[in-house]
C-alpha cells in the first residue's frame, strides 16, 4: 500500500489534468531531430571502425607506422633547423584555425558568415563542442552579425558606448575591451514558444548578458536565463543583455551598441506576479507583446490597477500590442482596468479564464485596433454578449471554444460571426 | 533565420517513440510538481538520455521505468541546486513515489488508466460540486474566492472539496479495480 499522501497528490494531479487539460509539451520532433545527427555521426564511427579493423588485418598497419615516424623525424629536424622568424611568423592565424569558433577572430565578413554557418549548424543539432542546448533547436532563429562595431572599440565608438552606459547609470558596468569582440546575438524561439537573447563572441565562448555573466556553455535552458528577467530577484536594471545592432541588411553592421532590457520587445513571464509589474515593467519601455499566461492569481489583485497612478508604467502598458493572459491570471473585476490600459492592443489571448464574465467583454469591445482575441474555454461570458463581438469593427479573428454552447446557440454564433470564428475545442 | 525541417513522426522510429512516453513521463513530473519550466527541462533531459542511452529500444515497460527514475533523480538534483524542498517530504523517497504511481499508473505505466476513470467520475458529479472542483482546481485555489463565486461560507467550500474528493477518490478506485 502506498503512502496516503502521495495517493492524495496522485489524485490531485489527476484531477487537475482532467479539468485544466493536460497542455503538455510535445518533444518528439525535437528530441529526434537533436539525437539524429548523433544517431548519423555513430553510425559513420562504426564503419570507420570497421575499415580500420580491415587494415588491421590487412597488415599494412606496421608499414604506415613505419613512414609516419620517418615523416614525423624529418618535419622535427626541419623545424628546429629555422632560424627564429620564421618560427614567430607560423605562430600567425592560419586560414585553416578559421573554422574553430572558440579561438579565433573572424578577419572579414566572408570569415564570419562561415562561423555563424557553423553555429547555426551546431545549434540546429542541439549538441557540439561549443554549444550544448540541452538538445532543444530552437525552431526559429534570428541573428545580428556584429562587425565594425564590435572590434576593440576605439575613439568615437567607445565614446558613444560609454556615454550610452552612463545614461543607463551603469558607470560600475563600464565595458571592458573583451566585451567589444566581434559576434553574433541569437534570438531563438524554442519549441516551447520561450525565447532567448544570448550571444556568442568568437574569441570566447557563448554569453548572456544579465545581472553578471552567465556563462551557459554547459546549459543553454531558457527557464534559467530568462527567468533572471522575468523573475523577481535578479532583473538586470543596467548591464548589457546582448547586442543590438544598426542594420541586418547584408550582415552589414556599422555600430553596434550593448542591449538593455529595455531593448527587449518581446517578453514572456509565465510564473510572474504584482511584483514584476510594479516594479519591473516600466524598464522594458520598448514592450509590445507581453504574456503573463499562467501567471499567479493576485495580478488580479492590484499589479496592473497601480499603472494608474504610475505614468511610467502606464506608458510601457499603454505601448502593448500583444497581451496574454491564458489559464486565469485575470480576473474579471480587474479585467476592465487592465484591458483599459492597453488602447493599442491588437492581439489579446484570454483562453481558459473561466471566471472572466461580460465586464471583460465590455472592456474588450472598447479595444478599436484589436485584431486577433482567444476567449476559448472562457465559459464565464454569457453567449448573448459574445455575440456582440459582431459589431467590432476590427476583429479579424475570434477563437471560442463549443463548450457548454447549445446548437442553436452555436449556429447563431456562426451565422453572425461568420469567417472571423474559429472554434477551438479542447484537446 | 533558420527553420529546422519538418519530419514525419510516423517515420522516425526516435519520434515515435518520445511521443508515446513523454505523456507518462509528464505526467509523472505533475505528480512531483514545481514550475513549468523546470519540469520542462526535466523532461527534455531524460528523453535525450533516454534516447542517447538506447533505453528506446528495451520493453516499454522497462523504458518507462527508467524514465521515470531518471525523472525522479534529475528532480531531486534540481532541487538542490536550487535549494529548494520537495512540496512533500515524501516525494524524495524513490520507492514510495514509484509505489503511489504505479498503484495508480495502471498496467500501460503511463497512468492513462486513472486519467480516463478520473474523467468519467468528473463527468458525474453534481453541478454544484462540479463547480467548485472546476474554480478550485482550473481557476485559483483559493477558498475564499470559490466561497465568494458560489455563495457560501469558506468552511463550506473546504467542506464541499473534501466530500467531492473523497467521492472521486471512491469513484476512480471502484472503476480502476473494474476495469483490471
Amino acid at each position: 500500500m502506498s503512502n496516503p499522501a502521495l495517493k492524495e497528490r496522485l489524485l490531485d494531479a489527476a484531477i487537475t489534468e482532467v479539468v485544466q487539460g493536460a497542455d503538455m509539451p510535445d518533444l518528439a520532433t525535437v528530441i529526434a531531430r537533436a539525437t539524429a545527427s548523433e544517431r548519423r555521426r555513430a553510425v559513420e564511427h562504426c564503419e570507420r571502425a570497421q575499415q580500420r579493423a580491415s587494415f588491421w588485418n590487412r597488415g599494412r598497419m606496421q608499414l604506415a607506422a613505419l613512414l609516419l615516424g620517418s615523416i614525423a623525424l624529418v618535419v622535427g629536424i626541419w623545424a628546429f633547423t629555422q632560424p627564429p622568424e620564421d618560427k614567430a611568423s607560423a605562430g600567425q592565424p592560419h586560414e585553416d584555425r578559421v573554422h574553430d569558433p572558440k579561438r579565433v577572430v573572424p578577419r572579414d565578413k566572408e570569415e564570419l558568415l562561415q562561423m555563424l554557418e557553423q553555429v547555426v549548424s551546431m545549434q540546429a543539432r542541439g549538441c557540439s563542442s561549443t554549444l550544448h542546448t540541452s538538445g532543444q533547436p530552437p525552431v526559429k532563429l534570428d541573428y545580428d552579425i556584429g562587425m565594425g562595431g564590435f572590434v576593440p572599440v576605439e575613439g568615437e565608438a567607445r565614446d558613444i558606448v560609454l556615454k550610452r552606459l552612463k545614461r543607463h547609470g551603469g558607470r560600475k558596468q563600464q565595458p571592458k575591451r573583451r566585451d567589444f569582440a566581434p559576434g553574433i546575438r541569437l534570438v531563438m524561439t524554442l519549441k516551447n514558444g520561450r525565447t532567448l537573447h544570448c550571444l556568442i563572441q568568437f574569441n570566447r565562448t557563448m554569453r548572456v548578458f544579465a545581472d553578471k555573466d552567465i556563462n551557459i556553455r554547459g546549459d543553454l535552458k531558457l527557464g534559467n536565463v530568462l527567468g533572471k528577467f522575468c523573475g523577481l530577484s535578479s532583473l538586470p536594471s543596467q548591464v548589457a543583455l546582448g547586442y543590438v545592432t544598426g542594420s541586418t541588411d547584408g550582415h552589414h553592421i556599422d555600430t553596434g551598441e550593448p542591449m538593455y532590457p529595455s531593448d527587449m520587445p518581446v517578453l514572456r513571464c509565465y510564473n510572474s506576479n504584482d511584483d514584476f509589474i510594479r516594479e519591473r515593467i516600466e524598464r522594458f519601455t520598448k514592450l509590445h507583446t507581453l504574456d503573463m499566461s499562467h501567471s499567479a492569481r493576485t495580478l488580479t489583485e492590484d499589479a496592473f490597477v497601480i499603472a494608474k497612478w504610475r505614468p511610467e508604467i502606464r506608458k510601457v502598458i499603454a505601448g502593448l500590442r500583444t497581451f496574454g493572459a491564458r489559464g486565469g491570471p485575470l480576473a474579471d473585476a480587474n479585467a476592465q482596468d487592465v484591458l483599459g490600459l492597453m488602447p493599442k492592443l491588437e492581439e489579446l489571448d484570454l483562453a481558459n479564464c473561466p471566471q472572466l464574465a461580460e465586464g471583460t467583454l465590455r472592456a474588450i469591445l472598447q479595444l478599436a485596433q484589436l485584431q486577433r482575441l482567444d476567449l476559448s474555454g472562457c465559459t464565464g461570458i454569457p453567449p448573448e454578449y459574445l455575440v456582440l463581438l459582431k459589431d467590432h469593427a476590427t476583429l479579424a479573428v475570434i477563437k471560442l471554444s463549443p463548450k457548454g454552447l447549445t446548437e442553436g446557440q452555436r449556429s447563431s454564433f456562426e451565422r453572425s460571426l461568420g469567417d472571423r470564428l474559429h472554434w477551438q475545442t479542447e484537446k | 533565420m533558420t527553420s529546422p525541417p519538418q519530419t514525419d513522426r510516423a517515420a522516425d522510429p526516435i519520434e515515435a517513440w518520445v511521443a508515446q512516453h513523454q505523456r507518462g513521463a509528464w505526467r509523472y513530473l505533475c505528480f512531483l510538481g514545481g514550475e513549468r519550466t523546470f519540469l520542462e527541462d526535466i523532461l527534455q533531459d531524460a528523453l535525450l538520455a533516454a534516447v542517447e542511452k538506447g533505453i528506446h529500444q528495451k520493453p516499454d515497460r522497462m523504458a518507462a521505468a527508467w524514465l521515470r527514475g531518471t525523472i525522479h533523480n534529475l528532480f531531486l538534483m534540481g532541487l538542490r541546486q536550487r535549494r529548494t524542498q520537495p512540496a512533500l517530504r515524501e516525494l524524495s523517497d524513490e520507492a514510495s513515489v514509484a509505489a503511489a504511481f504505479a498503484e495508480y499508473g495502471g498496467d500501460s505505466g503511463t497512468g492513462d488508466e486513472l486519467i480516463i476513470a478520473m474523467r468519467a467520475c468528473v463527468e458525474r458529479l453534481a453541478p454544484r460540486a462540479r463547480s467548485a472542483v472546476d474554480l478550485f482546481y482550473r481557476v485559483a485555489k483559493r477558498r475564499d474566492v470559490i466561497a465568494t463565486e458560489l455563495g457560501i461560507t469558506v468552511e463550506g467550500v473546504k467542506t464541499m472539496l473534501r466530500r467531492t474528493k473523497d467521492d472521486l477518490r471512491t469513484c476512480v478506485e471502484n472503476k480502476m479495480e473494474a476495469s483490471s
